[in-house]
């Protein structure tokens, strides 16, 4: 099998061929990194072997975008590593012809000291680009990342802001033309304008027949920007189809292995001075409903203990869609809404409700509790929750403003569309407009 | 089975050298980061050593009323300097992998560049005080002292620099490699080095020690190429054929072993870190 896998001599640029790959971690109980541990405490020590991947065998052909599905420990973030070579197989074999880039974390090996074009050539080298080629790019490259660093390019990055970082370490990424580029969580930088900058290189790339590998959570992504999408569970793949299919397919077995619960995403940045903790925060459907659907009344409901006296804090709500679109921003300050004394040790409920006139996709909920002025922070954690709005499609966006399309006739009303599936009910409620 | 994501034997002694922009940039990284913000920079290369100097000779003369060596700062800084970058090669190289736990886990590149890069730039630091040396020894000769001709004993000096090199990188990729699996290392190092260097002939001429004791002293695989860079700096002599053959030996097999463990260990740097 050695000889086998070394002739990617024939392979075209841009193929992966995954052939049975099986990936373990051994997890300690507690990780033993000393010499005490190692020579006294390790035979003791019950090492427990996880495999992330089992037999993944795969075939990636040059162009091809394939978005990698799955829950958090489901081995997608491992086969990626495996592809992009950082880690070996525990067995089998992978097998990548031509040069690959892995965008496995925006700026890696980006030195503090060093100024934006120092780094600029370090990074282009660690990927395996030569000087001569990032000459090439190099002024592309910075007009991509913006006047801001353009400006800042023989500054010593350290002096950047993290927005300029991370805009700097992706422009490295898209513009070195690898054959094959793997992407984790990291397409969601900057601002939008600088998201649909990225996004139309990567689809530029990906015309280019590029090879592409994307993890993210974000589903909508990998549907738009990738054909093929791999469903992965616990380390096996379970379904290898067009990516719309994937997706749909992931979204039901969520919704259904969720039950009445809805789950929560990755957490954000959680901060504050800790005079009151929030905890608990979750979603509550609609009775008898499992999902949400558009249209439905729920609620975001947490917990807060006051850690010292507060009078009236402000309690506060964010609504985002998943691609970061701000929707609604509420709190009890706004509403002049009294919260009351709570004493050391004092608990309270706290709940939004909400008309869900969303359209299906996926939401975040940020909550944070604050002093009675709001310009003290006392405990904010963004993107909490997330959940997602089931229902068929009958719009694009993201609100769903209860609208039948009617088209009149010689003066006769003829509903030809109903209103969005949730608002249903409302318009029932309404004959008039059903009138002929 | 193996994956040609990271190759194995010449291989990857072909992708080592394939990197070799990546080990050029990254060397300079070590340099330029090392005195970036510091006001007098490059010049702690020279100073260092030459502070160095001036204690071990203040020492000398204070407590133990001389060495009894004619030019002691020479004497001193012919073994000094190559020992320096010894040590400070090893010791910075240990951490090389921990230290660069980012850039292992998230992105492929051959791992051997980064304890080698190390080794690189201590090379130059090594390089620029032998220079300041061979021109002070230039500037003796021409107005003290006509023994410093050290421009006959050259092959000597690249020879030394050679083997040390090939040594120091072994360990160094030892260290770099065990220090991944183990923490310890790098504590340990520091002692380590302490005691290695007064094993060392560095600041005291091995016949001062009886007899027995400098067998044993010259058994220290250091003891060779710090004998040939004394004989090709202070002594101004061919060194013997034992201790050329002793200093091959211990380069070429401190680089094999350190090469191999390398290799061999790499693989799981990445879930290591």
């Amino acid at each position: 099998m050695a000889k086998g896998a070394r002739g990617t001599d024939e392979l075209a640029p841009g193929t992966i061929i995954i052939d049975d790959v099986w990936e373990s971690f051994k997890i300690y109980s507690e990780r033993a990194v000393g010499i005490r541990d190692r020579l006294f405490a390790r035979r003791k020590t019950v090492a427990e072997e996880f495999w992330a991947l089992k037999g993944v065998s795969l075939r990636l052909d040059p162009g091809d975008t394939v978005g990698l599905i799955g829950e958090n420990g489901s081995g997608k973030s491992t086969l990626l590593k495996c592809i992009a070579g950082i880690l070996p197989p525990t067995r089998g074999v992978v097998r990548t012809a031509g040069r690959t880039a892995s965008m496995l974390e925006l700026g890696a090996g980006f030195h503090g000291d060093l100024t934006g074009r120092e780094n600029v050539y370090l990074n282009g080298s660690i990927l395996g680009f030569s000087k001569r080629y990032v000459d090439k790019v190099f002024d592309e490259l910075v007009d991509f990342a913006g006047p801001q660093v353009a400006t800042a390019i023989d500054r010593p990055v350290r002096t950047y802001s993290s927005g300029m970082y991370l805009r700097l370490g992706f422009a490295v990424s898209v513009h070195l033309e690898p054959d094959v580029l793997i992407i984790d969580e990291v397409l969601a930088v900057g601002d939008a304008k600088f998201q649909k900058q990225c996004f139309d290189r990567i689809h530029e790339l990906k015309r280019r027949g590029v090879t592409i590998a994307v993890v993210s959570h974000d589903l909508d992504t990998v549907a738009s920007l990738c054909d093929r999408g791999i469903y992965l569970q616990q380390g096996d793949v379970v379904m290898d189809a067009g990516a719309i299919e994937v997706v749909d397919q992931y979204r039901r077995d969520v919704t259904a292995s969720q039950g009445g619960e809805v789950g929560r995403w990755e957490g954000g940045a959680v901060y504050g001075s800790g005079a009151m903790a929030i905890s608990d925060i979750h979603m509550v459907t609609q009775p008898g409903r499992d999902a949400i659907t558009t249209g439905d009344r729920v609620a975001v409901q947490f917990e807060v203990e006051a850690a010292e006296a507060v009078e009236n804090p402000v309690f506060g709500l964010i609504l985002r869609a998943n691609d970061g679109t701000y929707l609604y921003d509420t709190n009890t300050l706004w509403r002049r809404q009294a919260t009351g004394v709570f004493a050391p040790g004092a608990r309270a409920t706290v709940s939004f409700e909400l008309s869900v006139h969303l359209l299906p996709g996926r939401y975040t909920v940020t909550v944070a509790a604050s002093r009675s002025d709001g310009m003290q922070v006392y405990d904010w954690h963004t993107d909490a929750v997330g959940f997602d709005v089931v229902g068929e499609f009958v719009a694009n966006g993201v609100s769903a403003l209860d609208g039948a399309i009617v088209v009149a006739h010689d003066g006769s009303a003829v509903v030809t569309s109903r209103p969005e599936p949730g608002a249903a009910t409302a318009a029932a409620a309404d004959p008039e407009v059903r009138g002929a | 089975m193996q994956s040609t994501a990271q190759p194995t034997g010449t291989a990857a002694v072909r992708e080592l050298i394939g990197a070799r922009e990546l080990l050029r940039n990254l060397t300079v990284r070590e340099l330029k980061v090392r005195y970036k913000r510091s006001a007098l920079g490059f010049l702690w290369t020279l100073l260092n050593p030459l502070l160095m100097m001036t204690v071990f000779t203040a020492v000398f003369a204070t407590f133990f009323k001389g060495s009894g060596l004619e030019w002691f700062p020479i004497y001193f800084l012919s073994a000094y300097l190559p020992f320096a970058f010894f040590q400070a090669s090893c010791q910075i190289a240990t951490g090389s992998i921990v230290g660069n736990a980012n850039l292992v886990r998230k992105v492929y590149f051959p791992r051997a560049v980064l304890p080698v890069a190390v080794v690189l730039s201590q090379l130059v630091h090594l390089a620029m005080g032998l220079g300041v040396l061979l021109v002070a020894e230039l500037v003796l000769y021409i107005g003290w002292d006509r023994t410093f001709d050290w421009w006959f004993y050259l092959p000597v000096l690249v020879l030394a620099l050679v083997l040390l090199t090939m040594f120091t990188a072994g360990l160094s990729m030892l260290l770099a490699a065990a220090n991944t699996f183990l923490r310890d290392i790098g504590e340990f190092t520091t002692v380590a080095f302490l005691l290695w260097f007064y094993l060392t002939p560095v600041i005291y001429p091995l016949s001062i020690a009886p007899p027995t004791v400098q067998t044993l002293l010259k058994l220290n695989p250091l003891y060779p190429f710090i004998a040939l860079f004394r004989s090709s700096l202070y002594e101004m002599q061919w060194p013997g054929l034992p201790t050329v053959a002793y200093g091959v030996f211990w380069a070429v097999a401190m680089l094999a072993i350190g090469w191999a463990a390398f290799q061999r260990l790499s693989p799981r740097f990445a879930k290591e870190v």
